[in-house]
Protein backbone atom coordinates (compact mmCIF):
# COMPACT_ATOMS: atom_id res chain seq x y z
CA UNK A 1 0.00 0.00 0.00
CA UNK A 2 1.40 3.41 -1.00
CA UNK A 3 1.91 6.29 1.41
CA UNK A 4 -0.95 8.08 -0.33
CA UNK A 5 -3.32 5.17 0.16
CA UNK A 6 -2.42 4.88 3.82
CA UNK A 7 -2.99 8.58 4.31
CA UNK A 8 -6.34 8.44 2.52
CA UNK A 9 -7.46 5.37 4.46
CA UNK A 10 -6.47 6.90 7.75
CA UNK A 11 -8.18 10.25 7.36
CA UNK A 12 -10.83 10.39 4.63
CA UNK A 13 -13.63 9.22 6.91
CA UNK A 14 -13.11 11.88 9.56
CA UNK A 15 -12.44 14.50 6.91
CA UNK A 16 -15.72 13.63 5.18
CA UNK A 17 -17.69 13.87 8.45
CA UNK A 18 -16.06 17.19 9.26
CA UNK A 19 -16.79 18.45 5.75
CA UNK A 20 -20.38 17.25 6.00
CA UNK A 21 -20.93 19.15 9.21
CA UNK A 22 -19.55 22.29 7.58
CA UNK A 23 -21.11 22.08 4.14
CA UNK A 24 -24.34 20.28 5.14
CA UNK A 25 -24.43 18.48 1.83
CA UNK A 26 -22.89 15.06 1.08
CA UNK A 27 -21.85 15.89 -2.46
CA UNK A 28 -20.09 19.10 -1.48
CA UNK A 29 -18.50 17.31 1.46
CA UNK A 30 -17.13 14.62 -0.84
CA UNK A 31 -15.80 17.30 -3.19
CA UNK A 32 -14.11 19.09 -0.30
CA UNK A 33 -12.39 15.88 0.77
CA UNK A 34 -11.23 15.13 -2.77
CA UNK A 35 -10.04 18.67 -3.18
CA UNK A 36 -8.10 18.44 0.08
CA UNK A 37 -6.26 15.32 -1.05
CA UNK A 38 -5.59 16.89 -4.46
CA UNK A 39 -3.94 19.81 -2.71
CA UNK A 40 -1.98 17.34 -0.60
CA UNK A 41 -0.79 15.62 -3.79
CA UNK A 42 0.37 18.96 -5.14
CA UNK A 43 1.83 20.54 -2.04
CA UNK A 44 2.06 17.91 0.68
CA UNK A 45 5.73 17.27 0.00
CA UNK A 46 6.42 20.77 1.32
CA UNK A 47 5.36 19.58 4.77
CA UNK A 48 8.59 18.60 6.44
CA UNK A 49 7.07 17.17 9.61
CA UNK A 50 5.01 14.23 8.31
CA UNK A 51 3.44 13.74 11.72
CA UNK A 52 1.57 16.99 11.05
CA UNK A 53 -0.19 15.52 8.00
CA UNK A 54 -3.49 14.99 9.83
CA UNK A 55 -3.64 18.55 11.11
CA UNK A 56 -2.55 19.83 7.69
CA UNK A 57 -5.39 17.96 5.98
CA UNK A 58 -8.06 19.27 8.35
CA UNK A 59 -6.65 22.80 8.16
CA UNK A 60 -6.68 22.67 4.38
CA UNK A 61 -10.22 21.32 4.24
CA UNK A 62 -11.44 24.04 6.58
CA UNK A 63 -9.73 26.74 4.51
CA UNK A 64 -11.17 25.31 1.31
CA UNK A 65 -14.62 25.34 2.88
CA UNK A 66 -14.27 28.95 4.03
CA UNK A 67 -12.96 30.00 0.67
CA UNK A 68 -15.91 28.48 -1.15
CA UNK A 69 -18.43 29.50 1.47
CA UNK A 70 -17.57 33.13 0.92
CA UNK A 71 -18.58 32.76 -2.71
CA UNK A 72 -21.65 30.62 -2.36
CA UNK A 73 -25.06 31.05 -0.79
CA UNK A 74 -25.27 27.28 -0.39
CA UNK A 75 -23.57 27.46 2.97
CA UNK A 76 -25.67 30.19 4.53
CA UNK A 77 -25.97 29.56 8.29
CA UNK A 78 -29.06 27.83 9.55
CA UNK A 79 -29.89 25.98 6.37
CA UNK A 80 -29.92 22.23 6.67
CA UNK A 81 -30.31 19.87 3.74
CA UNK A 82 -32.37 16.73 3.89
CA UNK A 83 -30.74 13.31 4.02
CA UNK A 84 -27.45 14.67 5.25
CA UNK A 85 -26.43 11.43 6.79
CA UNK A 86 -26.73 7.88 5.71
CA UNK A 87 -26.45 5.65 8.72
CA UNK A 88 -24.05 2.75 8.78
CA UNK A 89 -25.09 -0.38 10.66
CA UNK A 90 -22.19 -0.60 13.04
CA UNK A 91 -24.00 0.77 16.07
CA UNK A 92 -23.61 -0.85 19.45
CA UNK A 93 -23.88 2.06 21.84
CA UNK A 94 -26.41 2.13 24.62
CA UNK A 95 -29.66 2.90 22.72
CA UNK A 96 -30.92 5.11 25.54
CA UNK A 97 -27.97 7.37 25.00
CA UNK A 98 -27.96 7.22 21.21
CA UNK A 99 -28.81 9.95 18.83
CA UNK A 100 -28.54 9.15 15.17
CA UNK A 101 -26.08 10.70 12.75
CA UNK A 102 -28.80 12.61 10.91
CA UNK A 103 -29.99 14.23 14.15
CA UNK A 104 -26.41 14.96 15.23
CA UNK A 105 -25.76 16.73 11.95
CA UNK A 106 -29.03 18.63 12.14
CA UNK A 107 -28.11 19.86 15.61
CA UNK A 108 -24.62 20.81 14.51
CA UNK A 109 -26.10 22.49 11.45
CA UNK A 110 -28.15 24.77 13.67
CA UNK A 111 -25.00 26.16 15.24
CA UNK A 112 -23.13 29.07 13.78
CA UNK A 113 -20.02 27.98 11.88
CA UNK A 114 -17.95 29.69 14.58
CA UNK A 115 -19.07 26.99 17.02
CA UNK A 116 -19.82 24.19 14.56
CA UNK A 117 -16.23 23.68 13.37
CA UNK A 118 -14.56 23.34 16.80
CA UNK A 119 -17.30 21.20 18.34
CA UNK A 120 -17.35 18.85 15.33
CA UNK A 121 -13.58 18.44 15.51
CA UNK A 122 -13.90 17.79 19.23
CA UNK A 123 -16.57 15.10 18.74
CA UNK A 124 -14.61 13.47 15.94
CA UNK A 125 -12.01 12.88 18.68
CA UNK A 126 -9.17 13.08 16.19
CA UNK A 127 -7.63 16.25 17.59
CA UNK A 128 -6.76 17.78 20.93
CA UNK A 129 -7.99 21.28 21.64
CA UNK A 130 -4.48 22.52 20.83
CA UNK A 131 -4.65 20.95 17.39
CA UNK A 132 -8.16 22.33 16.87
CA UNK A 133 -6.75 25.77 17.63
CA UNK A 134 -4.10 25.22 14.96
CA UNK A 135 -6.59 23.96 12.39
CA UNK A 136 -9.02 26.82 12.90
CA UNK A 137 -6.26 29.37 13.50
CA UNK A 138 -7.72 30.64 16.76
CA UNK A 139 -6.27 30.80 20.30
CA UNK A 140 -6.50 27.71 22.51
CA UNK A 141 -8.57 29.55 25.09
CA UNK A 142 -11.06 30.47 22.39
CA UNK A 143 -11.32 26.82 21.35
CA UNK A 144 -12.12 25.77 24.92
CA UNK A 145 -14.65 28.53 25.26
CA UNK A 146 -16.33 27.66 21.95
CA UNK A 147 -16.44 23.94 22.76
CA UNK A 148 -18.00 24.73 26.11
CA UNK A 149 -20.60 27.08 24.67
CA UNK A 150 -21.33 24.81 21.72
CA UNK A 151 -22.02 21.91 24.08
CA UNK A 152 -24.42 24.05 26.08
CA UNK A 153 -26.21 25.11 22.91
CA UNK A 154 -26.42 21.55 21.57
CA UNK A 155 -27.84 20.21 24.82
CA UNK A 156 -30.40 22.97 24.93
CA UNK A 157 -31.45 22.16 21.38
CA UNK A 158 -31.60 18.44 22.16
CA UNK A 159 -34.07 19.06 24.95
CA UNK A 160 -36.16 21.25 22.64
CA UNK A 161 -36.88 18.38 20.22
CA UNK A 162 -36.64 18.22 16.45
CA UNK A 163 -35.33 21.21 14.59
CA UNK A 164 -37.66 23.72 13.04
CA UNK A 165 -34.92 24.95 10.75
CA UNK A 166 -35.60 25.03 7.02
CA UNK A 167 -35.01 21.61 5.53
CA UNK A 168 -33.79 22.51 2.09
CA UNK A 169 -30.69 24.23 0.88
CA UNK A 170 -31.66 27.43 -0.83
CA UNK A 171 -31.33 27.14 -4.55
CA UNK A 172 -30.25 30.03 -6.72
CA UNK A 173 -33.07 31.41 -8.74
CA UNK A 174 -33.01 30.01 -12.26
CA UNK A 175 -32.23 32.70 -14.77
CA UNK A 176 -30.43 34.83 -12.20
CA UNK A 177 -27.30 34.86 -14.29
CA UNK A 178 -28.87 35.49 -17.62
CA UNK A 179 -29.07 39.20 -17.07
CA UNK A 180 -25.26 39.40 -17.00
CA UNK A 181 -25.14 38.37 -20.62
CA UNK A 182 -27.79 40.65 -21.98
CA UNK B 1 -8.58 25.85 40.46
CA UNK B 2 -12.19 25.83 41.58
CA UNK B 3 -14.97 23.52 40.49
CA UNK B 4 -16.33 25.85 37.79
CA UNK B 5 -12.91 26.40 36.25
CA UNK B 6 -12.32 22.65 36.28
CA UNK B 7 -15.65 22.06 34.53
CA UNK B 8 -14.75 24.59 31.85
CA UNK B 9 -11.38 22.94 31.23
CA UNK B 10 -12.76 19.39 31.28
CA UNK B 11 -15.39 20.20 28.70
CA UNK B 12 -12.52 20.05 26.18
CA UNK B 13 -11.35 16.67 27.48
CA UNK B 14 -12.06 14.10 24.77
CA UNK B 15 -14.44 11.34 25.87
CA UNK B 16 -12.11 8.56 24.70
CA UNK B 17 -9.50 9.74 27.20
CA UNK B 18 -6.98 10.68 24.49
CA UNK B 19 -6.08 13.81 26.47
CA UNK B 20 -5.26 11.86 29.62
CA UNK B 21 -1.55 12.60 29.32
CA UNK B 22 -1.99 16.31 28.58
CA UNK B 23 -0.71 18.25 31.63
CA UNK B 24 -3.24 21.00 30.92
CA UNK B 25 -5.95 18.67 32.23
CA UNK B 26 -3.97 17.21 35.13
CA UNK B 27 -5.11 19.68 37.78
CA UNK B 28 -8.75 19.54 36.74
CA UNK B 29 -8.70 15.73 36.62
CA UNK B 30 -7.10 15.61 40.07
CA UNK B 31 -9.84 17.86 41.38
CA UNK B 32 -12.51 15.63 39.80
CA UNK B 33 -10.93 12.61 41.49
CA UNK B 34 -11.12 14.32 44.87
CA UNK B 35 -14.50 16.06 44.46
CA UNK B 36 -17.34 13.55 44.20
CA UNK B 37 -19.81 15.97 42.64
CA UNK B 38 -17.30 17.08 40.02
CA UNK B 39 -16.36 13.46 39.36
CA UNK B 40 -19.98 12.48 38.76
CA UNK B 41 -20.44 15.47 36.48
CA UNK B 42 -17.35 14.43 34.48
CA UNK B 43 -18.66 10.88 34.10
CA UNK B 44 -21.99 12.18 32.76
CA UNK B 45 -20.23 14.67 30.51
CA UNK B 46 -18.00 12.01 29.00
CA UNK B 47 -20.93 9.65 28.48
CA UNK B 48 -22.91 12.34 26.65
CA UNK B 49 -19.89 13.30 24.59
CA UNK B 50 -19.27 9.66 23.73
CA UNK B 51 -22.89 9.36 22.55
CA UNK B 52 -22.56 12.35 20.25
CA UNK B 53 -19.18 11.14 18.97
CA UNK B 54 -20.64 7.72 18.25
CA UNK B 55 -23.50 9.33 16.32
CA UNK B 56 -21.02 11.18 14.11
CA UNK B 57 -18.97 8.03 13.63
CA UNK B 58 -22.09 6.18 12.44
CA UNK B 59 -22.49 8.48 9.46
CA UNK B 60 -21.77 6.28 6.47
CA UNK B 61 -19.20 7.40 3.95
CA UNK B 62 -20.02 7.59 0.24
CA UNK B 63 -19.27 4.13 -1.16
CA UNK B 64 -16.95 5.24 -3.92
CA UNK B 65 -15.30 8.20 -2.19
CA UNK B 66 -12.09 6.35 -1.39
CA UNK B 67 -11.69 5.08 -4.94
CA UNK B 68 -12.46 8.50 -6.39
CA UNK B 69 -9.83 10.14 -4.20
CA UNK B 70 -7.19 7.57 -5.16
CA UNK B 71 -8.13 7.77 -8.85
CA UNK B 72 -7.75 11.53 -8.73
CA UNK B 73 -4.35 11.23 -7.07
CA UNK B 74 -3.20 8.70 -9.71
CA UNK B 75 -4.09 11.17 -12.43
CA UNK B 76 -2.12 13.92 -10.74
CA UNK B 77 0.98 11.73 -10.42
CA UNK B 78 0.84 10.65 -14.09
CA UNK B 79 0.34 14.12 -15.51
CA UNK B 80 2.83 15.64 -13.09
CA UNK B 81 5.50 13.21 -14.26
CA UNK B 82 4.72 13.98 -17.90
CA UNK B 83 4.79 17.73 -17.38
CA UNK B 84 7.96 17.46 -15.33
CA UNK B 85 9.72 16.15 -18.46
CA UNK B 86 8.40 19.12 -20.42
CA UNK B 87 9.57 21.52 -17.72
CA UNK B 88 13.08 20.09 -17.74
CA UNK B 89 13.25 20.18 -21.54
CA UNK B 90 12.09 23.80 -21.59
CA UNK B 91 14.51 24.70 -18.82
CA UNK B 92 17.48 23.21 -20.65
CA UNK B 93 16.43 24.90 -23.90
CA UNK B 94 16.23 28.19 -22.05
CA UNK B 95 19.87 28.19 -20.97
CA UNK B 96 21.67 30.80 -23.07
CA UNK B 97 25.31 30.24 -24.01
CA UNK B 98 27.79 32.89 -22.83
CA UNK B 99 27.80 36.07 -24.87
CA UNK B 100 30.52 35.99 -27.51
CA UNK B 101 30.76 32.21 -27.62
CA UNK B 102 29.61 32.04 -31.22
CA UNK B 103 32.22 34.60 -32.31
CA UNK B 104 34.89 32.73 -30.40
CA UNK B 105 34.00 29.50 -32.18
CA UNK B 106 33.89 31.14 -35.61
CA UNK B 107 37.23 32.82 -34.97
CA UNK B 108 38.70 29.52 -33.86
CA UNK B 109 37.46 27.78 -36.99
CA UNK B 110 38.99 30.49 -39.15
CA UNK B 111 42.33 29.92 -37.48
CA UNK B 112 42.70 26.72 -39.44
CA UNK B 113 46.40 26.64 -38.84
CA UNK B 114 45.89 26.27 -35.09
CA UNK B 115 47.51 23.10 -33.71
CA UNK B 116 45.14 20.24 -32.73
CA UNK B 117 46.21 20.43 -29.10
CA UNK B 118 45.24 24.10 -28.91
CA UNK B 119 41.74 23.40 -30.31
CA UNK B 120 41.26 20.72 -27.75
CA UNK B 121 42.25 23.12 -24.98
CA UNK B 122 39.75 25.72 -26.26
CA UNK B 123 36.83 23.28 -26.25
CA UNK B 124 37.55 22.04 -22.77
CA UNK B 125 37.97 25.61 -21.55
CA UNK B 126 34.32 26.30 -22.49
CA UNK B 127 32.96 22.91 -21.62
CA UNK B 128 33.69 23.34 -17.93
CA UNK B 129 32.06 26.77 -17.41
CA UNK B 130 29.13 25.76 -19.65
CA UNK B 131 28.49 22.65 -17.62
CA UNK B 132 28.85 24.68 -14.44
CA UNK B 133 26.45 27.33 -15.73
CA UNK B 134 23.91 24.68 -16.68
CA UNK B 135 24.26 23.11 -13.27
CA UNK B 136 23.80 26.42 -11.48
CA UNK B 137 20.73 27.32 -13.53
CA UNK B 138 19.18 23.92 -12.94
CA UNK B 139 20.01 24.06 -9.27
CA UNK B 140 18.37 27.47 -9.04
CA UNK B 141 15.31 26.14 -10.83
CA UNK B 142 14.97 23.28 -8.43
CA UNK B 143 15.62 25.29 -5.31
CA UNK B 144 13.28 28.10 -6.36
CA UNK B 145 9.92 26.54 -7.19
CA UNK B 146 8.47 29.99 -7.79
CA UNK B 147 10.94 30.81 -10.53
CA UNK B 148 9.87 31.21 -14.13
CA UNK B 149 11.54 28.66 -16.37
CA UNK B 150 9.60 29.30 -19.57
CA UNK B 151 11.02 32.74 -20.03
CA UNK B 152 8.96 35.69 -21.13
CA UNK B 153 5.48 34.38 -20.34
CA UNK B 154 3.21 35.13 -17.43
CA UNK B 155 4.56 34.04 -14.09
CA UNK B 156 2.35 31.37 -12.57
CA UNK B 157 1.35 29.72 -15.84
CA UNK B 158 4.97 28.81 -16.62
CA UNK B 159 5.93 28.55 -13.02
CA UNK B 160 7.21 25.00 -12.43
CA UNK B 161 5.70 25.12 -8.97
CA UNK B 162 2.27 25.15 -10.57
CA UNK B 163 2.95 24.24 -14.19
CA UNK B 164 3.95 20.67 -13.43
CA UNK B 165 0.97 20.03 -11.20
CA UNK B 166 -2.42 19.72 -12.85
CA UNK B 167 -5.54 21.04 -11.24
CA UNK B 168 -8.48 18.80 -10.42
CA UNK B 169 -11.72 18.72 -12.37
CA UNK B 170 -13.47 19.70 -9.15
CA UNK B 171 -11.35 22.87 -9.00
CA UNK B 172 -12.33 23.71 -12.56
CA UNK B 173 -16.00 23.09 -11.91
CA UNK B 174 -16.07 25.04 -8.66
CA UNK B 175 -14.19 27.97 -10.13
CA UNK B 176 -16.39 28.07 -13.21
CA UNK B 177 -19.61 28.00 -11.18
CA UNK B 178 -18.17 30.56 -8.82
CA UNK B 179 -17.33 32.86 -11.73
CA UNK B 180 -20.73 32.37 -13.34
CA UNK B 181 -22.57 32.99 -10.08
CA UNK B 182 -20.55 36.08 -9.25
CA UNK B 183 -22.49 39.33 -9.61
CA UNK B 184 -19.31 40.72 -11.15
CA UNK B 185 -19.24 38.16 -13.93
CA UNK B 186 -18.52 39.82 -17.27
CA UNK B 187 -17.50 38.68 -20.72
CA UNK B 188 -14.23 39.83 -22.30
CA UNK B 189 -15.84 39.85 -25.73
CA UNK B 190 -19.48 39.77 -26.82
CA UNK B 191 -19.96 38.45 -30.34
CA UNK B 192 -22.27 35.86 -31.93
CA UNK B 193 -19.61 34.54 -34.30
CA UNK B 194 -17.88 31.42 -33.01
CA UNK B 195 -14.68 31.98 -34.96
CA UNK B 196 -14.34 35.53 -33.63
CA UNK B 197 -14.74 34.25 -30.09
CA UNK B 198 -12.26 31.40 -30.60
CA UNK B 199 -9.71 33.76 -32.14
CA UNK B 200 -10.02 36.05 -29.13
CA UNK B 201 -9.43 33.08 -26.80
CA UNK B 202 -6.38 31.91 -28.75
CA UNK B 203 -4.92 35.42 -28.75
CA UNK B 204 -5.20 35.49 -24.96
CA UNK B 205 -3.30 32.23 -24.48
CA UNK B 206 -6.27 30.22 -23.24
CA UNK B 207 -7.36 26.71 -24.20
CA UNK B 208 -9.58 27.02 -27.28
CA UNK B 209 -12.49 24.71 -28.12
CA UNK B 210 -11.27 24.46 -31.72
CA UNK B 211 -13.59 22.04 -33.56
CA UNK B 212 -14.63 20.06 -30.51
CA UNK B 213 -17.98 21.63 -29.66
CA UNK B 214 -21.15 19.54 -29.31
CA UNK B 215 -23.27 19.30 -32.46
CA UNK B 216 -26.19 21.08 -30.77
CA UNK B 217 -24.09 24.22 -30.31
CA UNK B 218 -22.44 24.38 -33.73
CA UNK B 219 -25.17 26.31 -35.50
CA UNK B 220 -26.48 28.53 -32.74
CA UNK B 221 -25.18 32.04 -32.03
CA UNK B 222 -22.52 32.67 -29.46
CA UNK B 223 -23.03 35.26 -26.74
CA UNK B 224 -19.46 35.96 -25.78
CA UNK B 225 -16.36 34.61 -24.13
CA UNK B 226 -13.83 35.26 -21.42
CA UNK B 227 -10.68 33.66 -20.07
CA UNK B 228 -10.60 32.01 -16.66
CA UNK B 229 -7.50 31.27 -14.58
CA UNK B 230 -7.54 28.45 -12.05
CA UNK B 231 -4.41 27.97 -9.96
CA UNK B 232 -2.15 29.17 -12.76
CA UNK B 233 -3.93 27.28 -15.57
CA UNK B 234 -5.69 29.33 -18.20
CA UNK B 235 -8.94 28.21 -19.75
CA UNK B 236 -11.91 29.87 -21.37
CA UNK B 237 -15.65 30.22 -20.96
CA UNK B 238 -17.73 30.48 -24.12
CA UNK B 239 -21.41 31.26 -23.80
CA UNK B 240 -24.05 30.17 -26.33
CA UNK B 241 -27.68 31.23 -26.62
CA UNK B 242 -29.84 28.11 -26.95
CA UNK B 243 -33.05 30.15 -26.77
CA UNK B 244 -34.12 33.66 -25.79
CA UNK B 245 -33.62 33.08 -22.06
CA UNK B 246 -31.53 29.97 -22.18
CA UNK B 247 -27.78 30.41 -22.19
CA UNK B 248 -25.27 27.61 -21.72
CA UNK B 249 -21.63 28.07 -20.78
CA UNK B 250 -18.84 25.93 -22.17
CA UNK B 251 -15.66 25.84 -20.10
CA UNK B 252 -12.47 24.65 -21.81
CA UNK B 253 -9.09 23.76 -20.34
CA UNK B 254 -6.08 21.96 -21.77
CA UNK B 255 -6.12 18.26 -21.00
CA UNK B 256 -2.58 18.36 -19.59
CA UNK B 257 -3.65 21.04 -17.10
CA UNK B 258 -6.50 19.00 -15.58
CA UNK B 259 -6.27 15.68 -13.81
CA UNK B 260 -9.25 13.62 -14.96
CA UNK B 261 -10.45 10.79 -17.15
CA UNK B 262 -13.66 11.62 -19.01
CA UNK B 263 -15.68 10.18 -21.88
CA UNK B 264 -15.60 11.77 -25.33
CA UNK B 265 -18.00 14.39 -26.61
CA UNK B 266 -20.80 12.11 -27.80
CA UNK B 267 -21.20 10.53 -24.37
CA UNK B 268 -20.50 13.20 -21.77
CA UNK B 269 -20.62 12.61 -18.04
CA UNK B 270 -23.77 14.35 -16.83
CA UNK B 271 -24.28 15.64 -13.31
CA UNK B 272 -26.55 17.98 -11.40
CA UNK B 273 -24.94 20.60 -9.15
CA UNK B 274 -27.78 22.42 -7.41
CA UNK B 275 -29.66 24.10 -10.21
CA UNK B 276 -26.72 23.69 -12.58
CA UNK B 277 -26.68 20.81 -15.01
CA UNK B 278 -23.10 19.96 -15.90
CA UNK B 279 -21.82 17.86 -18.81
CA UNK B 280 -18.14 16.89 -18.87
CA UNK B 281 -16.07 15.35 -21.64
CA UNK B 282 -12.62 15.45 -23.19
CA UNK B 283 -11.57 15.62 -26.79
CA UNK B 284 -8.67 16.86 -28.90
CA UNK B 285 -6.40 17.47 -25.92
CA UNK B 286 -9.05 19.59 -24.22
CA UNK B 287 -11.30 19.10 -21.19
CA UNK B 288 -14.81 20.53 -21.51
CA UNK B 289 -17.59 21.38 -19.12
CA UNK B 290 -20.96 22.56 -20.34
CA UNK B 291 -23.10 24.25 -17.69
CA UNK B 292 -26.71 25.26 -17.97
CA UNK B 293 -29.61 26.15 -15.72
CA UNK B 294 -31.63 23.08 -16.59
CA UNK B 295 -31.77 19.39 -15.88
CA UNK B 296 -29.03 17.03 -16.98
CA UNK B 297 -31.54 15.41 -19.37
CA UNK B 298 -32.22 18.78 -21.03
CA UNK B 299 -28.53 19.52 -21.35
CA UNK B 300 -27.90 16.08 -22.85
CA UNK B 301 -29.97 17.13 -25.88
CA UNK B 302 -27.17 19.31 -27.26
CA UNK B 303 -24.90 16.24 -27.67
Amino acid sequence: MSEFESLVDEHYGALFRFALSLAKDRETAADLVQQTFCIWAQKGDQLRDRSKAKTWLFTTLHREFLSHARRSRKYAPGEVSENLAEESDDGGEDPDRQIDGQRALELLGELDETFRAPITLFYLQQHSYKEIAEILDIPMGTVMSRISRAKDMLRKKMTQGPSSAPKNILQLEPGKLRSYHG
Amino acid sequence: MDREKARFVLKSFRPDGADGADPQFAEALALAAADRELGEWLARERAEDAGFSAALARIALPEDLRQEILAGLDGISEVAACDLDTAWTSALAGIDPPAGLRDEIVAAMERSVMPTAKRGWRLSRWAVPLAAAAGIVLALMISRPDSNVGGGRTAGIDDPGTAVVPISLTQVERSAISELESPEFTLDLKNPDHETLFRHIREHGAACPQGCIPKGLRDIPGVGCRTIDVDGKRGAIVCFRLAENDIVHMVVFRQRDVSCKLPTCGHPKLEQRGDWAVAKWQEGGRVFLLLGHSTAEELDKVF
